[in-house]
C-alpha cells in the first residue's frame, strides 16, 4: 500500500502537498469572506508571467513568480482602493492581460514549451528537491503571517471602518493579507498548477462555511478537507495515472457536495 | 489651541470639512463633556456621518480641530478611548462565518497590541460585556442566525469590549423592531448612568432620540442647535432644516 513512498517524486510531491495544503484555504479563507475569491486566480495567472521569465532567465520560477505576483498584488491594491477602476475589472485584466503577456514570453522561446504545460495544470514528478525546501520555507513564511496578524486580520475582513476606527492601518493590513496570497500560489503552483489554485483556496473553505461555525473552527475544517484532498488526490492520481491537480481538485468539489448536502439535511 | 478642561470629553473647535470642492460641513464649535449622553440629529446629507468620521478620526478636519479627552483625533490614544457601534445592517456582512463571542472578542484588537494573541484577561473581558448586553447564551451562535436587535447587542458588547470612555452608535434603531428598541434604550440609559459611560447617538429619527439623550446636537452643514433635549423645540428644528413651508407630519412607528 505505502509502495508510492519508494518514489523519491512522491515523497517530494506528498512533502510539498501538504505544505500547500495547509497554507491555500488558511489565506483563502480571508479571501472568500471578503468577496476576494478570484483573486487567487488572476494572482496565479500573473505568476505565469514569472515562470516564462523565469525559464528565460535560468532562475527558479517559483522565484521569478513569487517576484511578479508581489508586484502584481500591489499593484492591483493600488488600482482597487484609489477606486479609479472597479475592484472587478482591475482583477479581469491582470488575469488575461497577463496570461496573453505569459503566452507571448513562451511564444518566443518554443522550447519552454514543455514545461509551460507542467506549470499550466502541475507536475508532480518534476518537483526537484530545491523547489520543495522553497516550497516549505515560504510555507512557513504564510503560516507565521497569518498566525501572529489573526486577530487584525480577522477584524479588517469582518469590517474596515471597524478596523479604522480602532486605529488599525487597513491599507497597510490589506496589502499584507494580498502578498499572502501572492505566496500561497507560488508556493502551489508547481503540485496543482496555475489554473488550479483557486479552486484549492476557495473551494474547501466554502466545504467548511456550510457547517456554520464559528472562524477558527471554519479555518480549521477547511485546512482538513484541503489536506484530504491533497493526499488522496496525490495517491489517486499515482495509481491510476491521472492528472495530480485536477484529481485533487475534483475530490474538493466532492467534498464541497458532500458538506452542501449535509447541511441541507440540518435544516 | 481649544482650551480643553478635565472634563471634557469631545471639544470641536471650528470644525469644517470638504470633500475636493463640496462643503460638508463648515464652523462647527461645541463641547461635549465627560457622562453626557448627546445625541446628534440632521437631514440626510447635512453632515452627521462626516461629524462622526471626524471624532472617530477616520477622517482629518479641513479645517478646526477634534479633540478627544484633550487628544486630537485619530491619535493613538483617541483610538482607545472610543467604542463605536456601526449602522449594522447597513456596513455589516452577517454571512461572516464567525460566531457571536468571536466577534464581541475582536473588540479587544487594539487593547492587546500587535503580535499578540488573546489570553484570559480579553476572553473574561468579551464575556463580561456578553453578560452586561443579556447575550450571555448567544455567545456560540454564528451571526447570520440573530435577530436585528441581537445583532445590535453584540455590537456594543464588541465596543465596550475595548474598555471605552465614549461610546458611538450610528443609526442603531434602524432595522430593530420597538421591544428591541426599548430594550436598547434601557441599555443605553444604564451604561449612561451606572458606568458613567459618555454615549453619542447618531439618529435621522428626532423623535426616538429626544426622550432618550440629555442633550441634541443638530447638524446641517453647520451647528444648528446644541440644547439640553428638553428644551428641543422640534417646529424649530425643523423651520431651521428644512424652511418655511414645512409640515408636521405625525408617523407612529408600530
Amino acid at each position: 500500500m505505502l509502495e508510492f513512498l519508494a518514489y523519491d517524486f512522491m515523497q517530494r510531491a506528498l512533502g510539498a502537498g501538504l505544505v500547500i495544503a495547509v497554507i491555500a484555504p488558511m489565506i483563502g479563507l480571508f479571501l472568500v469572506v471578503r468577496r476576494y475569491s478570484y483573486l487567487a486566480d488572476t494572482l496565479a495567472h500573473v505568476s505565469l508571467v514569472g515562470v516564462a521569465l523565469g525559464l528565460i532567465a535560468r532562475i527558479n520560477p517559483i522565484i521569478s513568480a513569487l517576484g511578479v505576483a508581489i508586484v502584481a498584488a500591489w499593484g492591483i491594491e493600488r488600482l482597487r482602493s484609489s477606486r479609479r477602476l472597479f475592484g472587478e475589472s482591475v482583477l479581469a485584466i491582470f488575469l488575461s492581460g497577463s496570461l496573453a503577456i505569459a503566452l507571448l514570453l513562451m511564444g518566443a522561446n518554443q522550447r519552454f514549451n514543455q514545461n509551460l504545460f507542467s506549470y499550466l495544470f502541475g507536475s508532480i514528478t518534476t518537483v526537484t528537491q530545491w523547489d520543495v525546501w522553497l516550497i516549505v520555507g515560504l510555507g512557513i513564511v504564510a503560516l507565521i503571517g497569518v498566525l501572529f496578524l489573526y486577530k487584525e486580520l480577522f477584524l479588517v475582513s469582518l469590517n474596515e471602518d471597524l478596523a479604522a476606527a480602532e486605529g488599525l492601518r487597513v491599507p497597510a493590513l490589506n496589502l499584507f493579507m494580498i502578498m499572502l496570497a501572492a505566496v500561497t500560489i507560488a508556493v502551489a503552483m508547481r503540485i496543482v498548477g496555475v489554473l488550479l489554485i483557486g479552486a484549492l483556496m476557495v473551494i474547501p473553505v466554502t466545504a467548511a462555511m456550510q457547517f456554520k461555525s464559528s472562524f477558527k473552527v471554519t479555518l480549521v475544517i477547511s485546512v482538513l478537507f484541503s489536506i484530504i484532498a491533497m493526499v488522496a488526490g496525490l495517491l489517486i492520481s499515482f495509481y491510476l495515472d491521472l492528472p495530480t491537480g485536477a484529481t485533487v481538485v475534483v475530490l474538493a468539489l466532492l467534498e464541497l457536495i458532500l458538506s452542501g448536502l449535509i447541511n441541507q439535511t440540518k435544516k | 489651541m481649544p482650551i480643553t478642561h478635565g472634563n471634557t470629553c469631545i471639544s470641536l473647535h471650528n470644525v469644517g470639512f470638504a470633500y475636493t470642492n463640496a462643503l460638508v460641513l463648515d464652523s462647527v464649535t461645541a463641547e461635549i463633556p465627560v457622562g453626557d449622553f448627546v445625541g446628534i440629529i440632521g437631514p440626510n446629507g447635512g453632515g452627521k456621518t462626516t461629524l462622526l468620521k471626524l471624532i472617530l478620526g477616520l477622517i482629518e478636519p479641513t479645517n478646526g480641530q477634534v479633540e478627544i479627552f484633550g487628544h486630537s483625533a485619530a491619535t493613538a490614544k483617541t483610538h482607545f478611548e472610543i467604542g463605536y457601534v456601526p449602522q449594522h445592517i447597513a456596513q455589516v456582512d452577517f454571512s461572516f462565518p464567525a460566531t457571536v463571542y468571536e466577534v464581541v472578542l475582536s473588540g479587544r484588537t487594539r487593547r492587546r497590541g500587535l503580535f499578540h494573541l488573546f489570553n484570559s484577561d480579553d476572553q473574561k473581558q468579551a464575556e463580561e460585556m456578553m453578560d452586561l448586553v443579556g447575550i450571555s447564551e448567544l455567545a456560540n451562535r454564528p451571526l447570520d442566525q440573530l435577530s436585528g436587535g441581537q445583532r445590535q447587542r453584540v455590537f456594543i458588547a464588541r465596543a465596550l469590549a475595548g474598555e471605552p470612555k465614549l461610546l458611538i452608535l450610528d443609526e442603531p434603531s434602524v432595522g430593530v423592531d420597538s421591544a428591541a428598541e426599548d430594550q436598547l434604550d434601557r441599555l443605553l440609559r444604564k451604561l449612561n448612568q451606572e458606568n458613567k459611560m459618555t454615549i453619542i447617538m447618531v439618529s435621522h429619527d428626532v423623535d426616538a432620540v429626544i426622550g432618550q439623550v440629555r442633550h441634541v446636537l443638530c447638524v446641517s452643514k453647520t451647528l444648528v442647535c446644541h440644547v439640553p433635549a428638553p428644551n428641543f423645540e422640534k417646529e424649530k428644528y425643523l423651520h431651521d432644516v428644512y424652511g418655511h413651508d414645512t409640515k408636521v407630519v405625525e408617523h407612529y412607528h408600530i
